[in-house]
């Protein structure tokens, strides 16, 4: 890994530590030797109170590529998750996740899981990943709602 | 409301006061809108000029002026030329009205200053004002007149002491300093150097000059402290967008003076604010030498002082503020630090901070410092696991030294943090706990983090101590409690355990540690119950680590009694707990074999008994048929399954007997047919052989295959009736989407098993959705169908199922691309959704067994004619499929030598020319971004069919041109090149792609992108 993208890694876990939104949690991942691995994180986006999703935290996997912060992170959910923008793989289609689109070298890790908390809530139909939940999000409302709570449960918080 | 065309002064007046005190939006807005239009026009300069220069104009008015400057210069409606008097003018006439009237106009003045540096930014000054201080100098000499008179041949550097010496002036020039800099942090795109320069070398030096003086001699210390703010914000910015460099060593001492003396503590706020913001942002602007100052400052009385003084006063915020200029201090070099702060000299400095971490009174509700430490500790803990080498060599001799410190350091902070985070009665009866809970839980997760670190240097002393309180007979509920959350936390990371590891877990699970926190948490008030045992249960979640290793059924029991005793105990934990017994189940399948029995009564309870949640239900189902599968004899996995779908059929008989009878169901009878019906489709999934039993125990997977190849029992056909009872025999059922989407799930589920009691006969699941198509809300159920028809020939055309039954007929096609395509080709084609889907069942159906369209000419007939329409859609999803689709039509696999000799005869005599012009067609007319999907097609037709597509294309682009031409379009130019070109590319899909993109943007006029 490089000085730059190895200080830019630090200085975002430091910025993390220093200021978080509630519910939310970010990590590198540990190798089997139990050093870090800077490039791969694991983090966590709870739904929002009030809404379909709400009483979940969203597990999500974050890999910084070697040309981190030029490129943006890969950031995903688990594999056939439940949302319009989600691909079946997982990977989030999110204009700030896109380097073609809104992505700057200056987000942050908080603004990226912030916008996926956003988008979990506000699907942008326009730019469907995945065939259910975009079908069913635009014409079969209750049925995409029931299926989100449904979801919420599998990632429902401890207790 | 009616506006004048020409309206004076005194009408612009009362519109603006109207729109400033008016209450009604809308009124409001059309106000707004026609002053806008004002500002804009050519009237707007000698608006703002007459609303600044007029004393009698109220101060909205006045502000309204300055608004209508700043938009002038912004939309450059004015150019450069007499704008820099004009400003000193207005600017003049305003401080002459603030000095002379105490006119309380400074924020009019301080919009005119903005104006004033968006001037300098913007235009080229005349030569005699270059300098923006020299003119501003100018306006403030003249105060003592009602005239302004400029003069630019007086030097400036006389008139600095009177600056700094008059009161009222020096006041003036501080709000000047820092709003002529402000703006230059919002306005981000202007970074030209030229700009900056002058900053630096005409105001600077007056800046640091009325710091150094103002500080040192108390004059106007909290608005200098301000100013001083804005431009340690300012430095750091130029710093970064530019080459310049500032010194501002000489301000340190002065600010450290004033705040070691200073009584006021709005100024010591003040102090500390600012210097924490520099050691946060731009540390690098503090020298070493003065670094060191601040460090001797930090180390005396002073700062015990202020702390003892803050406890006192029960000022927390200030407490807090200071706390953060200290790590921030500290974390300037971290590195340093830590090969420092663990040396015998500086063990007082360490045990300030320990017990500094340590403060006393109730977390987040009383105090704020232990959650602010977290983040140092971190910080110092990351440099001994990411920099360790760096640390060593730094710390040199002194190594082992920092090491043992280091290490008793960590526990201390390890036990003080522990106790930080327990559920105390003090704390749960605490009058803020309510309003702070979640943040007190934020905390909990960061402390979890901390320990995540603290593992990294304590290692397994740290688990042992956490394990031995949760086994202990003496710790207290509360310590219990804090133990499960941090274990929870650290065996989240551990994928497997090391003998030491497994040995700390199994002296748990001997010390019987469940029965302990059983027998506490049930002593407690029924309402405290589940707060107390919510990371037990959790952390059980996390122990698949430890079952890899450690094989002990009795453990595995201990494990499935308490979580099966939580189900019935602690209802708010039901969620948690079913999805723990699932994880449990689903990585310890093959230990929990022999508790089978163990289950039943738990399973049975959820079964039949409606008022458990439906998701606990569910997963409990899934848990137990995960063991199931792992039972070593195949009959025993069949006797089990036939109970518990015996289970499901007699507990939904009553229900779906009722709705078949013309009865409906209400809606929680339907959420638990619905829940019934999942459970079957849990069964399914739950019994799923696994990818790795093949490899793994062959001998198992040879027992399991022979069993069911050679079954000659019921089980399928019971499965296959207890669905269709669920969807077919009740009408409002059968326009359940919910239910019938389900029902499809399951036997989507049994298509991809080789052999068991869900994999159904293929005539068995066509008939299924066949019967379903005839009786559902096809408007719903229409696309699970057809994903089930896709899975269908996805499988059962798959030459490796052959084994295990027939694969599907070509009769059996025809039915399916009848039943389920043709009846409702209506409905498909005004449904981008659904056309999607019958394009990916065409290509299953190319890709499986496209010999089959050789043979069937309707069948082919309608699927190419879809096809090829398809190519002209817009959306992309579907333009993705057909591409896919015809990407596997022109390379069919699986066909034999003369097969393959007919479809090659099929494309280039009946298809290729139509695929062609259809082709380019769709590609001229499609977006920019799914040319590539069309290029794939023609480089494919190229590739497979060299001689002939260059005729089609070249005949296509021709014909193309003409339409083109007489739809009053520009055509297609160089077309006979173009097909030569993409002939020569012989199918390469890269430079197809390339050429196809070129003529694409000419076609389209936008050649000029690059």
């Amino acid at each position: 890994m490089s000085s730059l993208l190895k200080n830019r890694l630090q200085e975002e876990r430091k910025q993390w530590r220093k200021d978080h939104p509630y519910g939310f949690f970010a990590k590198p991942e540990k190798s089997a030797d139990g050093s870090l691995n800077l490039q791969s994180w694991t983090a966590g986006v709870p739904g929002k109170d009030n809404t379909i999703w709400e009483n979940a935290t969203y597990p999500l996997t974050i890999t910084f590529p070697n040309d981190f912060p030029s490129k943006p992170p890969k950031v995903r959910l688990p594999a056939g998750f439940y949302h319009p923008n989600v691909y079946p793989s997982g990977t989030i289609c999110l204009s700030i996740l896109n380097e073609d689109q809104d992505w700057r070298p200056g987000i942050n890790l908080k603004q990226i899981l912030l916008g996926v908390q956003e988008l979990l809530d506000t699907p942008n139909p326009d730019s469907p990943a995945q065939e259910p939940a975009w079908r069913a999000f635009g014409k079969d409302r209750a049925l995409y709602e029931k299926k989100v709570i449904e979801q919420a449960k599998k990632y429902a918080k401890a207790g | 409301m009616e506006f004048p065309q020409d309206p004076t002064i005194d009408q612009l007046i009362s519109l603006i006061e109207m729109m400033y005190t008016q209450h009604d939006t809308n009124e409001i807005k059309s106000i707004q809108s026609y002053l806008q239009t004002i500002q804009k026009s050519a009237k707007g300069y000698e608006v703002a000029d007459a609303l600044l220069l007029n004393e009698d104009v109220p101060l909205n008015s006045q502000f309204f002026g300055a608004l209508t400057l700043t938009i002038n210069i912004k939309l450059s409606l004015v150019n450069g030329e007499g704008l820099f008097e004009e400003l000193a003018r207005c600017i003049h006439s305003l401080l002459y009205r603030n000095i002379r009237y105490k006119m309380n106009n400074i924020f009019v003045v301080k919009k005119m200053f903005q104006n004033y540096s968006l001037a300098y930014r913007t235009f080229e000054p005349p030569a005699e004002w270059l300098n923006p201080l020299a003119l501003f100098i100018a306006v403030l000499r003249s105060l003592d007149s009602q005239q302004l008179e400029l003069d630019s041949s007086s030097p400036q550097n006389e008139a600095i002491p009177w600056l700094v010496q008059n009161q009222a002036i020096n006041e003036i020039v501080l709000t000047f300093l820092s709003t002529y800099v402000e703006d230059f942090l919002k306005d981000n795109t202007n970074s030209e150097i030229l700009i900056h320069k002058r900053v630096q070398n005409d105001i600077f030096p007056l800046w640091k000059h009325m710091m150094t003086t103002n500080l040192s001699n108390n004059v106007n210390t909290k608005a200098s402290l301000k100013t001083l703010t804005t431009w340690f914000q300012y430095v750091s910015f130029v710093q970064v967008k530019t080459t310049l460099r500032y010194d501002l060593n000489d301000i340190w001492p002065v600010l450290i003076e004033v705040l070691q003396c200073t009584t006021d503590p709005e100024i010591t706020t003040l102090c500390v604010e600012l210097i924490t913001e520099v050691f946060e942002d731009n540390p690098l602007m503090v020298n070493y030498q003065h670094r060191c100052q601040f460090d001797a400052l930090f180390s005396s009385n002073w700062l015990l002082d202020k702390i003892a003084e803050y406890l006192n006063n029960q000022d927390f915020d200030s407490l807090n503020n200071l706390t953060s200029l200290i790590i921030a201090f500290l974390e300037i070099d971290s590195l340093q630090l830590a090969s420092k702060l663990f040396t015998a000299e500086q063990s007082s400095k360490l045990q300030f901070l320990v017990n500094l971490t340590n403060f006393p009174s109730v977390p987040i509700m009383e105090e704020q410092i232990s959650k602010q430490m977290l983040e140092f500790w971190s910080q110092l803990l990351d440099i001994f696991t990411d920099d360790l080498e760096s640390l060593k060599q730094l710390s040199k001799q002194e190594w082992p030294e920092v090491e043992t410190n280091s290490r008793r350091a960590f526990l201390s902070i390890s036990q003080i943090y522990f106790n930080k985070i327990k559920l105390t009665p003090e704390l749960l009866l605490h009058s803020d706990y309510h309003d702070n809970k979640r943040e007190f839980e934020s905390f909990r997760v960061d402390v979890g983090d901390l320990f995540d670190l603290l593992y990294t240097q304590l290692g397994l002393d740290l688990y042992k101590g956490l394990a031995s309180t949760v086994g202990s007979f003496t710790t207290t509920v509360e310590e219990k409690e804090a133990s499960y959350f941090l274990l929870a936390s650290l065996s989240s990371n551990f994928s497997h355990a090391n003998d030491e590891l497994v040995h700390i877990i199994m002296d748990l699970f001997e010390q019987r540690f469940l029965d302990r926190i059983t027998a506490q948490v049930n002593s407690l008030d029924s309402s405290k119950r589940d707060i107390y045992a919510r990371y037990s249960i959790k952390f059980l979640g996390e122990l698949g680590f430890f079952f890899k290793e450690c094989e002990s059924n009795n453990y595995l029991r201990q494990v499935i009694d308490y979580l099966f005793h939580g189900l019935k105990t602690y209802k708010m934990l039901n969620l948690t707990i079913s999805k723990t017994i699932m994880e449990i189940c689903d990585s310890c399948r093959l230990q929990l074999v022999d508790n089978i029995n163990g289950f039943e009564p738990m399973l049975v309870e959820m079964i039949t008994n409606n008022t458990v949640d439906p998701f606990t239900r569910e997963k409990l189902v899934h848990s137990v048929c995960c063991v199931v599968q792992s039972l070593p004899s195949a009959s025993n996995q069949e006797i089990y399954t036939t109970n518990i779908i015996g289970m499901i059929e007699t507990t939904s008989t009553p229900l779906l007997m009722k709705a078949g009878s013309n009865g409906t169901l209400t809606d929680d009878e339907l959420t638990y047919a619905l829940s019934l019906l999942t459970c079957i489709h849990e069964v399914a999934k739950g019994l799923e052989i696994p990818d790795y039993l093949e490899e793994d125990n062959e001998e198992m997977f040879n027992q399991l295959r022979s069993f069911w190849m050679n079954y000659s029992g019921s089980i399928h056909t019971r499965i296959n009736h207890l669905i269709q009872s669920f969807v077919l025999q009740a009408d409002h059922l059968s326009r359940n989407s919910l239910l019938t989407e389900r029902a499809i799930a399951i036997y989507k589920t049994g298509l991809v098993e080789d052999f068991g009691p869900f994999a159904m006969k293929y005539q068995d699941v066509i008939s299924f959705a066949t019967d379903l198509s005839t009786k559902c809300d096809l408007s719903k159920t229409l696309p699970h169908l057809l994903e089930l028809c896709i899975a269908l020939f996805n499988c059962g055309l798959k030459s490796k199922k052959v084994q295990y039954q027939e694969p599907i007929s070509n009769e059996q096609i025809t039915w399916v691309i009848r039943v389920f395509v043709q009846s409702h080709f209506d409905l498909i084609k005004e449904d981008p959704d659904l056309i999607q889907l019958t394009v990916t069942l065409f290509s299953a159906l190319t890709n499986g067994k496209p010999s089959y369209l050789l043979y069937e000419s309707k069948a082919l007939q309608l699927i190419v004619e879809m096809a090829l329409e398809l190519l002209g859609y817009q959306e992309k999803f579907v333009i993705k499929s057909v591409a896919k689709f015809w990407n596997g039509f022109l390379a069919p696999r699986k066909v034999t030598e003369e097969q393959q000799i007919a479809w090659n005869k099929l494309i280039e005599v009946d298809i290729g020319p139509l695929l062609t012009f259809q082709v380019l067609r769709g590609m001229f007319e499609t977006t920019r971004s799914n040319v590539d999907q069309y290029s794939s097609i023609v480089s494919l037709l190229i590739a497979k069919h060299p001689l002939k597509a260059q005729i089609w294309i070249t005949d296509s682009l021709n014909k193309l041109h003409n339409e083109m031409l007489g739809e009053g379009k520009k055509g297609i130019e160089n077309r006979d090149i173009l097909s030569k070109k993409l002939a020569i590319t012989r199918g390469s899909q890269r430079k197809c792609q390339e050429l196809l993109k070129d003529t694409w943007k000419e076609v389209n006029g936008l050649d000029w992108i690059g």
